[in-house]
């Protein structure tokens, strides 16, 4: 019994580290329709960044979290304008390749800054875990988890209620029904993925403190952020939490029962379920 | 007098003729170009310089790099009383299996190279050997040693590495002088992972332990915590980890997040490297890797010295302390100059003869015996442990008193 709670308290965990990466690729799809294939890499760039400013600046990675943000979203909102802009109305073939080409240059400059050796941002609590009910609830996953809910709420509540989350959603739309209400669809682009690359960021800095990383880590992560998107629904608010806690705890059990061997099986199994059952996600409209 | 034109053809009449004669010299596997020494003899290696095993390809490059100078700052090879130079011809695999069986054709049928040292990993040197022994000249392994590359009858294939199986028999040795009873094994999904592991698992049934777990995670898994909860249930005295460097550091980091304690934990890939103490802190003290070689180790030969000076003169020469994958290139390119001098000529077949019939060989890395399918036995592989920081020599023979942190403490005592 005690196995069970223990293996699903574990999937649950690893459902927020899932969920956190896919909030950002989730919005990017669905208000865009961009698949950004250097999703991974801009989180393990995030990583790099914490361990960067904890070495000289000394601050905490948790503490780091609106600095990096911040960064990032800058840096998102000038990718985007001066960049992805350019192809992004051609078609999505155009966008996969932009987005693969930035992946290898990022990762690539990473490995001249950084060499290919692997890193992990350590902490004190970076390892350690709360004991509650005779469970492990390892601090870092823990504090993903709450972080994803947090921001899960953030970004309906900035979607559903505020100006530049309405003109998000009207652009998510249709782009040409929200340029003639007035929008400038270029600058509602790059807030778009401005915000989305802090959120990205925000996982990475999770994801450094749970694992080792090296430059080419980015790979896993855009395919882990990719199915949680598709199950959870594409460019829904609380999609990828539930999309994260699905697939982590069927993960966690799954690998308990058929063993860790199987767990790409399940995963990529699961995909395909839901994309032929419900090809718009669990929580996707009817299309 | 000639025309301008008739001396233009005449000079490139010539200049085809000289180039033909010059491309001549070259192609031979001995020629007469250095005034002092008899002739060079030239050996191919199919080694990365790029790709996914650069950095790996890099280090077996600079373990021939130096067998190829010290060989040639002592005067060059003493075959049947003449002396010749050696040169090693790399050409770069791109870390591409059949690239690497490519570039030894290329070698072989265009450039006349008629002995080879392999590329590195062993998915690499299976499909170089095929041509080495399609066409009858020898190849040796500096760079990798899955069991499947001798398991093919191959005639021309030999190797400095031990197989793969055989990386956890001294782990299990020294936890064995400890008491050590039970063991769980997890492993990745790759050839090198899944071979090291069934020999571990293998040695241990074997010697009296009980292994009370095994299971086999996707290589790059980023979650382990539910493995190891059920590996708690089972309480083991230790954990066998047999994958990738990532891997072996989210093991250590998820056992001290899920507070499962182990009286020892091992791995074969991690510990030998610095980066893993630096990515690790105080958690990796106490940790054991499976090694192949380490600077320590009390051997020596006339051609490097003591694995020591080995160390030493690697370090002055590429500036960074050698790694195994080092050592273990140096001793393949040994194990070539060896041969030849045995054989008495750089002729294929007579190396080939001489290589199978070298027997038991003292070399700077170990005393190792050359088997008849070509793999080796015998080398008695070292293990390392994590002590302030620092890789330390804690097996075999005497080095065991070096060992310490037995049990490891608890992860919220550290």
């Amino acid at each position: 019994m005690h196995l069970w709670l223990q293996v699903l308290v574990n999937g649950i965990l690893q459902g927020g580290i899932l969920g956190i990466s896919a909030l950002a690729f989730s919005l990017q799809w669905g208000v865009m329709n961009l698949i950004n294939l250097a999703h991974g890499t801009f989180q393990v760039l995030a990583a790099y960044l914490t361990v960067l400013i904890l070495q000289h600046l000394g601050l905490d990675p948790l503490l780091a979290v609106p600095l990096v943000f911040i960064i990032f979203f800058l840096g998102g909102y000038l990718v985007q304008f001066f960049l992805i802009n350019r192809v992004i109305s051609t078609n999505l073939f155009m966008t996969l390749l932009l987005t693969y080409g930035m992946d290898f240059v990022l990762a690539n400059l990473m490995i001249l800054f950084f060499t290919a050796d692997y890193k992990s941002i350590n902490t004190p609590y970076a390892n350690s875990s709360w004991q509650l009910f005779g469970l492990q609830f390892p601090i870092v996953r823990s504090v993903a988890l709450l972080f994803l809910i947090v921001l899960s709420v953030l970004l309906w509540l900035f979607l559903e209620y505020s100006r530049p989350g309405r003109a998000i959603r009207a652009t998510s739309m249709g782009t040409e029904p929200a340029r003639l209400m007035g929008l400038k669809i270029p600058h509602v682009y790059a807030l778009t993925f401005a915000l989305s690359s802090g959120l990205a960021a925000t996982g990475g800095v999770f994801f450094g403190l749970s694992n080792a990383f090296s430059p080419a880590s980015g790979g896993p992560l855009t395919v882990g952020a990719f199915v949680v998107t598709i199950l959870g629904g594409v460019g829904t608010s609380w999609g990828p939490l539930v999309g994260g806690l699905i697939l982590g705890v069927l993960d966690a059990v799954g690998s308990v029962i058929f063993g860790p061997t199987y767990v790409n099986v399940i995963t990529f199994g699961l995909l395909l379920v839901i994309l032929v059952l419900r090809p718009n996600g669990v929580l996707g409209r009817a299309g | 007098m000639l025309k301008p034109r008739k001396l233009a053809k005449a000079l490139g009449a010539s200049a085809v003729a000289l180039t033909l004669i010059l491309s001549g010299c070259g192609t031979a596997t001995t020629s007469n170009n250095t005034s002092s020494t008899a002739g060079t003899i030239t050996i191919g290696a199919p080694v990365a310089a790029t790709g996914s095993l650069a950095n790996e390809g890099k280090l077996v490059h600079d373990g021939y790099t130096l067998w190829e100078n010290v060989v040639n700052k002592q005067g060059g090879l003493l075959v049947d009383g003449k002396r010749y130079k050696v040169n090693i011809n790399f050409q770069d695999d791109q870390s591409v299996a059949t690239n690497s069986a490519s570039l030894t054709e290329k070698m072989y049928t265009q450039d006349n190279i008629r002995l080879f040292l392999s590329p590195y990993a062993s998915g690499n040197i299976f499909s170089a050997t095929t041509v080495a022994e399609k066409h009858k000249v020898p190849m040796i392994s500096g760079g990798g040693g899955a069991k499947s590359i001798f398991t093919r009858d191959y005639k021309y294939v030999f190797s400095a590495y031990p197989y793969s199986g055989d990386y956890l028999g001294s782990v299990l040795d020294l936890l064995k002088t400890q008491g050590v009873k039970t063991l769980a094994f997890l492993h990745a999904d790759d050839v090198f992972s899944k071979e090291a592991d069934q020999g571990g698992e293998d040695y241990a049934k074997s010697h009296g332990f009980d292994v009370v777990y095994s299971a086999q995670y996707p290589s790059n898994a980023s979650d382990l915590t539910s493995q190891l909860t059920q590996i708690a249930q089972k309480a083991p005295d230790a954990l066998i980890g047999t994958g990738h460097f990532q891997e072996a550091v989210l093991l250590v980091k998820e056992a001290k997040q899920m507070n499962v304690n182990f009286k020892s934990i091992a791995f074969t890939v991690g510990p030998t490297m610095p980066s893993f103490p630096q990515t690790l802190g105080k958690d990796a003290e106490g940790i054991l890797g499976a090694s192949l070689w380490t600077p320590d180790l009390p051997y020596k030969d006339d051609i490097f010295g003591t694995s020591k000076e080995y160390a030493d003169l690697y370090k002055q020469t590429f500036g960074v302390n050698p790694d195994y994958h080092s050592a273990m290139a140096s001793a393949a390119a040994e194990l070539m100059g060896l041969a030849v001098q045995k054989a008495g000529s750089p002729d294929p077949q007579k190396v080939r003869d001489a290589l199978a019939g070298l027997g038991t060989v003292h070399l700077f890395d170990g005393d190792f015996t050359i088997e008849a399918n070509g793999s080796i036995s015998g080398l008695k592989l070292p293990v390392v442990q994590i002590q302030d920081g620092k890789a330390v020599t804690v097996w075999p023979g005497s080095f065991s008193q070096n060992f310490k942190d037995f049990p490891l403490p608890a992860w919220n005592k550290r």
